[in-house]
This record gives C-alpha cells, sequence and structure tokens, in this order.
C-alpha cells in the first residue's frame, strides 16, 4: 500500500511537471500585455499617451517587487516592453530564444518548488496568497452545491433503478438529460432573468449587498445565503443529472447481481434487499467518486462565478486572465492540475479503503 | 349431395407446399439476426433516441437548409427609412460628426438653407454658400468647426450640419417580418439562429472525428504493444487529463486574438485545440478495451494465423472497439458543442459578425438585454439545449442498444 502511494505520488509530480510546462509555454506566447490592457481605455480617450504607459512599465519594473519576482520567471517580456528592458539593461534587447524558454521554466518551476508562485500584477499580491484568500468562497459554494447534488441525485438515481422503464423512471431521465445539456451560462443568465430581474426575488450580483449596514454577523451571513441562492441552485441543477444517471447505472447492475436474487429468495422484505444489500454496494462507486471531486471545488466555477459576478477564484482567474495577469494565470492553473491529480490519487485510494474486495498490491 | 374431398395428387401437393411455407416461416420468426441488425432494432424502438434523432434532423435542416429560404443574410442589418437630421450650432460650440464620409459625399452639408457644398476628403477643407456669402469650414479632429478663408483661424461661427443617420431596426420585437425579431446591430434572429447551427453542428462533429481518430491511433498502439509504448502514451494521456480544459482554451483564444486570426480561419484554429485536448479521453477508452481485447482466444487465432500487425489491429480489434467509440463519440459531441457556446459566450470565440449560438446568447450579458429583449438570446439558448439533448439520447440510446446484457 505504502508503495503503491509513493508510485503514485512519483507519478504525479510527473504529470504536474507536464501540464505545467505546456501551460508555461502557452503563457509565455500569448500576446496580453498587463499593462496595454490596463490603460487601453485611458490611451484611448486620450487622457494619456502611450510615452506615459511606457513610463508606468518602467517604474513598475523597477520600484514595485512583484514585477521584479515576475520576471525571474521570465515573464518580464510581458510586464514590461522592450523599452523598458532597454532601460533597465543598459540599451540591450532581450530576444525570447529557445533558451530563455527553458531558462525561464527552470526558474518558475525552482520557485514553485519552494511555494512561491510569483506575483499577481493585477491582485498586488503574491499569487499564493491570493488563491488562498479567494479559494474558501469558491470550496464553500462548491461544497454546499455537492452536498445537495448528492442529497437529491442518490435517492432518484435509487428510484429510477428500482422502478426501471416506469413513468418516474423516464420523467426523471429527461429531466436530468436537460439539466445535462444546459450551458452553464445560459442557464445562469435564465434564472438571473426570472428571478432576479422579474420577480425580485434574489439579488443581481455579488455575496453582499454593497453599501447595507449590518448589525450583526448573523444579519450579514443571511444576506450571503440570500445571494447565494441562484449560484448554488444553478450548480445543484446543471450537476444532478450525472450522478443521477450514475447512480441509476450501479444500481441496476447490483440488482442484477446473483445474490440480490438469494436475498429475495431467502424472503428478505423487498426494503431489506434494496437498502441494506444493493444500495450499500452501490455506494462503493460513488463514494469513489466523491473522493475524487472533493478537490476539485477549491478550484472555483469559473462561468457561474463569472455570470453571478461573485468574488470566488474562478471569477478571479477569469479576470486575470482577460486582463493578462500571467503569473496569476499561471500560478492558478498548476493550482488546478494539482486539484485534479490529488482528486484522482484520493478517488483511488478511497475505492481500496470502501471495497474490501480491492487489494492494493502493486 | 355433398362432394367429399378426395385426396388428389393435386391437393397433396398443394398441401405440403403449404407446411413448406409454415416452416419457412417459422424459420422466419426465429431466424438468427445479426448484432447490427439487433442493434439497429432496439435503437428505433427506443422512444427516446427516436425523439432525440428527429430533433436532430429537424435541426440540420433548420441550419444547412433554412437559410435558403430566409430573405436575409446572417450579416444583413435592417436598414429602415434614414433618419433626416438638422442641428444648429450656437456659436463657441462644434458639431461632433458622426462618420465624415457619410455626410460629404452626400453634400448634405447645411441642409437645406445651403447650396453649393464643396468638400475636400483627403485634407477636410470645405465651403458652402449661405445667404450668398460663402462659409468655409474644416474637419478638426471629427469635430465640424467654421474657419475663415485659408482654413487656418478658427471662427466659431454658427452653423448648420444635418445628415441622413443611417437608421437600424435595432432589438426590433418579433412581428411577421422578423419571426424572432432583430438583435443590437438590427440583424435577424431567426436567420442568425440558423447561421449559427451550422458552425456549432459542424464543428462538433469534425473534433469528434478527429479526436476519436487520434484516441483510437495511441490507444490502439498503447494497448497493441504494452510496455514502454504503453508507459509513454498513457502517461501524456494522463497529462492532457489533468489540463484544465476551460482556461487553456482561454489562453489559446487570446492568442488568436493577439496573433490576429480572424473570420472562420479562427474556427479552424478552435477545432485543432479542442482536438488536441480532447483525445485523451478516447485513448484511454480504446487503451482499456484492447487490452481485454488482447487476451480473447479470436486473437490467438489470429495470431497463429500469422496475420501482420497492422491487419489484426485494423480488421479485429479497432471494430470491436466501434461500440464503446461510437457512444462516447455521441455524447462527446453534446459536449463539445457546450464548450464552443462557452467559448463565444466569453467573447472568445468566433468574431460577431459570424453568427453562433454562444455569441448571441454573451448579448445578455447586458442587463438591458437580460431584462427586456429576451428574443435576442433565449432562442440562441434553447438551440444548444435541444441540439445538446438530441446527441445525448441518442448516445444513450445507442449505449442501451449496443449493451449485450440488456434484455429489452
Amino acid at each position: 500500500m505504502v508503495k503503491y502511494i509513493i508510485k503514485r505520488l512519483l507519478l504525479s509530480i510527473l504529470i504536474v511537471i507536464g501540464v505545467s510546462l505546456i501551460i508555461y509555454l502557452l503563457i509565455r506566447m500569448m500576446p496580453l500585455n498587463y499593462f496595454d490592457t490596463k490603460y487601453a481605455a485611458q490611451l484611448a480617450n486620450g487622457t494619456m499617451t502611450q510615452a506615459d504607459v511606457d513610463n508606468f512599465k518602467r517604474l513598475s519594473h523597477v520600484l514595485v517587487e512583484y514585477n521584479v519576482y515576475a520576471d525571474r520567471y521570465g515573464w518580464g517580456h510581458y510586464a514590461t516592453n522592450e523599452l523598458a528592458e532597454a532601460a533597465l539593461t543598459g540599451g540591450q534587447k532581450t530576444i525570447c530564444t529557445f533558451l530563455s524558454y527553458v531558462e525561464g521554466y527552470a526558474n518558475w518551476f525552482w520557485e514553485a518548488l519552494h511555494g512561491n508562485l510569483g506575483s499577481s500584477f493585477k491582485f498586488q499580491d503574491t499569487v499564493v496568497n491570493v488563491i488562498k484568500d479567494n479559494m474558501w468562497v469558491s470550496f464553500g459554494i462548491a461544497i454546499v452545491a455537492t452536498v445537495l447534488q448528492f442529497a437529491i441525485a442518490i435517492p432518484l438515481g435509487v428510484t429510477a433503478a428500482t422502478h426501471q422503464y416506469s413513468a418516474f423512471d423516464y420523467v426523471v431521465t429527461v429531466l436530468v438529460m436537460m439539466g445535462i445539456s444546459l450551458p452553464t451560462f445560459f442557464f445562469a443568465l435564465l434564472m438571473l432573468s426570472i428571478f432576479s430581474q422579474r420577480l425580485g426575488w434574489f439579488p443581481l450580483s455579488g455575496m453582499n449587498s454593497p453599501g447595507k449596514i449590518f448589525n450583526s454577523d448573523f444579519e450579514m451571513a443571511l444576506d450571503t445565503l440570500h445571494h447565494l441562492v441562484l449560484p448554488v441552485l444553478t450548480l445543484v441543477i446543471l450537476s444532478i443529472g450525472g450522478l443521477m444517471r450514475y447512480t441509476r447505472t450501479n444500481m441496476l447492475e447490483v440488482l442484477n447481481a446473483d445474490y440480490i436474487r438469494t436475498a429475495r429468495a431467502k424472503g428478505c422484505s423487498e426494503r431489506t434487499v434494496i437498502y441494506r444489500h444493493a444500495f450499500r454496494n452501490t455506494l462503493i462507486p460513488v463514494v469513489t467518486m466523491l473522493a475524487g471531486i472533493l478537490p476539485g471545488l477549491f478550484g472555483g466555477a469559473m462561468i457561474t462565478e463569472q455570470v453571478f459576478g461573485l468574488p470566488g477564484i474562478g471569477n478571479k482567474a477569469y479576470q486575470a486572465l482577460i486582463e493578462g495577469d500571467i503569473p496569476f494565470v499561471m500560478g492558478y492553473n498548476v493550482f488546478l492540475a494539482i486539484l485534479s491529480v490529488f482528486g484522482t490519487l484520493l478517488s483511488d485510494l478511497m475505492y481500496a479503503v470502501v471495497d474490501p474486495r480491492v487489494k492494493i498490491n502493486k | 349431395m355433398e362432394e367429399e374431398k378426395i385426396l388428389t395428387p393435386e391437393l397433396a401437393e398443394e398441401n405440403l407446399k403449404k407446411e413448406a411455407a409454415e416452416e419457412e416461416s417459422l424459420a422466419d420468426s426465429v431466424r438468427i439476426i445479426s448484432p447490427g441488425r439487433l442493434v439497429m432494432k432496439r435503437f428505433f424502438r427506443s422512444r427516446l433516441s427516436m425523439v432525440g434523432l428527429v430533433t436532430l434532423i429537424v435541426l440540420f435542416l433548420f441550419a444547412f437548409v433554412g437559410p435558403l429560404f430566409s430573405p436575409y443574410e446572417e450579416s444583413e442589418a435592417d436598414s429602415k427609412a434614414p433618419d433626416f437630421i438638422n442641428e444648429t450650432y450656437a456659436p463657441g460650440t462644434s458639431a461632433e460628426i458622426v462618420d465624415p464620409s457619410d455626410v460629404f459625399e452626400g453634400g448634405v452639408i447645411g441642409g437645406t438653407v445651403l447650396s453649393g457644398v464643396t468638400y475636400n476628403n483627403s485634407n477636410g477643407h470645405g465651403s458652402y454658400v449661405k445667404d450668398g456669402n460663402t462659409v468655409y469650414f474644416k474637419l478638426d479632429e471629427n469635430r465640424l468647426v467654421v474657419t475663415d478663408e485659408k482654413y487656418s483661424t478658427i471662427y466659431y461661427d454658427y452653423f448648420e450640419y444635418s445628415w441622413n443617420q443611417p437608421s437600424f431596426n435595432k432589438y426590433g420585437a418579433p412581428d411577421s417580418k422578423h419571426w424572432l425579431g432583430t438583435d443590437d446591430l438590427g440583424l435577424d434572429v431567426f436567420t442568425r439562429l440558423m447561421y449559427g447551427g451550422r458552425v456549432s453542428l459542424t464543428l462538433g462533429f469534425v473534433v469528434v472525428i478527429l479526436e476519436t481518430l487520434l484516441g483510437i491511433l495511441f490507444g490502439g498502439l498503447a494497448g497493441y504493444f504494452g510496455k514502454w509504448v504503453d508507459q509513454l502514451i498513457m502517461r501524456i494521456v494522463d497529462i492532457f487529463g489533468c489540463i484544465p480544459t476551460m482556461p487553456l482554451l482561454l489562453i489559446l483564444s487570446e492568442m488568436l486574438n493577439g496573433a490576429g486570426v480572424v473570420g472562420t480561419a479562427k474556427l479552424y484554429y478552435i477545432m485543432a485545440f479542442l482536438t488536441l485536448l480532447g483525445w485523451a479521453g478516447i485513448a484511454r477508452v480504446v487503451r482499456g478495451q484492447i487490452l481485454y481485447l488482447r487476451e480473447q482466444e479470436y486473437m490467438i487465432a489470429a495470431e497463429a494465423l500469422g496475420l501482420s500487425t497492422s491487419r489484426k489491429i485494423i480488421k479485429h480489434l479497432v471494430p470491436n472497439v466501434m461500440p464503446q467509440l461510437i457512444v462516447q463519440m455521441t455524447l462527446g459531441l453534446g459536449s463539445i458543442i457546450l464548450t464552443e457556446s462557452t467559448l463565444s459566450y466569453l467573447n472568445l470565440g468566433l468574431d460577431r459578425m459570424n453568427a453562433t449560438w454562444g455569441t448571441m446568447i454573451s448579448a445578455a450579458q447586458d442587463p438591458l438585454v437580460l431584462s427586456s429583449y429576451p428574443w435576442v438570446w433565449i432562442p440562441a439558448g434553447v438551440m444548444i439545449v435541444l441540439a445538446v439533448l438530441g446527441f445525448n439520447f441518442i448516445g444513450d440510446g445507442l449505449r442501451d442498444a449496443f449493451d449485450p446484457k440488456a434484455s429489452r
């Protein structure tokens, strides 16, 4: 078991290196410059000139610590332009060669090993801090949604399986299939349009009503809950289908097993057969699946958070991506990759834990 | 007198024939149906698959044949009669020109009172006659100002400025002319729905076929050869499996925007990216299946017959993987349509002028559209749901039909 875990961990490290290398190379080729996008509006309406922007680039490059950090990973080409670099290097222009990519990645990786993912341009803090500060909001929303999703989908799946080909089975199947087929952003917009704009039951965006003074923490929590109803509902409705159908398939498989026939033959009540014999075995893949998705909940739901304007990590990453905040985008993507590697590992280990028949001795 | 039935030779022959026919029909009813026909039969018996199939056929006709009957083009704005705008500017002010070429080419400057407008488009100098006097004007950073006759000193004298402002039927509500209304540029929503379907549906098919080919290639190699080939390919598959798809697609789209790729060329790039990010899952399925099939007796027989490797893979292994793959492909079609529409929604897909369902929904990011003009964005969403639902129903039906354990 220990040997297996060590082997899997080593493999995971290999995967993370592979993923981060691919993302690094792509991001280095990304044509966005944070300062250009940030001051694009001012440039367009004439309050700033290109020289001002270049000045900003140069200044921030020299003065602000985070930019110097960023440069050490080879981000410099993006944070600053040739002009600023020329000012720093005494007229020499840095040229992006293959070697500079390799060197940049090596630098980035070395720092990442020490827990330093660089500093975000946009959020003016280290990437690690931004992720740490924002992932809990995303996790909080996602965990509530996941609990609801499991609480609704499993009973539905079990009932649909025990009443296979009944009207209930058909209706639930069609409904959850519609849920699977809905694009997240469309459904979220539909919810906003109906429940926020038409009916006015829920606020349009954000976590708290802006400018409202709360008398107590409880009042504030209530306000937050009120804001989170629609996002959570969206997440639950869209994800119920997959789990419900997974449960149904597994339950059907178990119900066809010989030991279920034996249980029926020895005269167990239908209730006992289903809930004591069949259901518990259905839970094996479901629990494994839960272990697999759990780490991913920290990664945030980019589209849902974007539509509902929630300050979660997914929304932050989206903003960073649009504006060209290179270090944050890089850090976030690697964070996601680590979460997904960890999820797979956890789900495999969970399988061995909940299913006594499985022996890991490879 | 009753005629007795006598067993004449003719009658006996007839009886024999009858029996033979009966036997034949009996053989018919228990005739062994080929697996392919069995799958077809099961598939067509399932009601949901039929619903999905019909939905998709209708959608395909709508997208590919529909535009032939539409009176509008994909990016043809529905113009109303231009508004004639006549404004007088007090001394000290200047008029902002909407579009200089619009204004001067028709010689409408000055409106009714004026005559003899001359305008030089290259240097922005012009003049007109007003009440017998010639008024000189020039275009100064898109503002119309009155000058002296040498176009140097600026007099902020009063002047009139009138033009034919092109006007479009913006956010027109659904009526008999525009069945689903018009959008912010006065484009017919119904027509754009059809064109949008072309993009989404074709893109899905191309991507799924390409990624299946890649998946079969790599999965087949890994599963058949095993050892280090398997190790190498599967580690690559692991890496691709862990790449966060959506953020990466966003990065790639930004790269396309930055590289100045426009129009349909962008579509091909997006197809390539989706393929690159999607083949890993299929390779994993193919590999698993081939690992299992490799140990079957018929493969040992194939080995004993001395068949070549490529023949063993192409003729004996791949066809047996196909049922699983077809299901996977159909379900994949739905998810690709969803991914593409999400990209378009974030304005990182195709340009505005090439209609896609996702781009049409992205109009609803404007709260005004979200609340007041539902016809601009809701139909596109319904189309996406219908298409994805259709593919999911068919994929589900196929899975049940292919399942050898299924009882119905």
